[in-house]
């Protein structure tokens, strides 16, 4: 019996995943800079489009984040206002309460919408801990 | 042999950088 010593390897699309923690309630918000090579310079980001979406699980609901971009920094700040956090979640039992799925969607716009180009650049979790103080 | 496989990739940025309210920040560099 013979084996391969190549192991499957995976290439391809591989977007960065983070973990997001968000207080039921709260309006929340995070900044994402699309950097050059060096880390620094912003890259130019000015004909692309974003979409931010979040499911929740156990409500089955698809909330869409508001993401405003900036141009000259090269950054999209999105935000999840606290009239949407306060339906991510119920009780008070637990400290964590519920855990979405969310992501960011780039449309790099082409010359014609047949050259727009879909990047999904950011994927994650936003955990919801539980709030006990009510506005 | 050998044998060459590429992926199309438009025009990428080469990191993303978070940055939470709280003033946490993460960099990730992207794949090329």
């Amino acid at each position: 019996m013979s084996s391969s010593i190549c192991g499957p390897e995976i290439f391809g699309a591989d977007p960065i995943n983070i973990k997001w923690s968000v207080v039921r309630g709260d309006t929340a918000s995070i900044t994402v800079s699309f950097l050059q090579n060096d880390e620094v310079t912003p890259f130019n980001i000015s004909t692309w489009d974003f979409t931010c979406t979040a499911y929740d699980p156990y409500s089955d609901m698809v909330d869409v984040l508001t993401s405003v971009k900036n141009i000259s920094a090269g950054t999209i700040t999105i935000t999840a206002p606290a009239s949407m956090t306060k339906d991510w979640g119920t009780g008070y039992k637990k400290v964590r309460v519920n855990e979405l799925r969310f992501d960011v969607q780039a449309t790099i716009n082409g010359a014609t919408d047949a050259q727009d180009i879909i990047w999904t650049p950011i994927i994650g979790s936003i955990s919801v801990l539980s709030d006990l103080s009510y506005n | 042999m050998i044998i060459k496989v590429s992926e199309n990739k438009p025009n990428l940025p080469g990191a993303i950088k978070i940055t939470y309210s709280s003033g946490q920040v993460q960099v990730f560099k992207i794949k090329k």
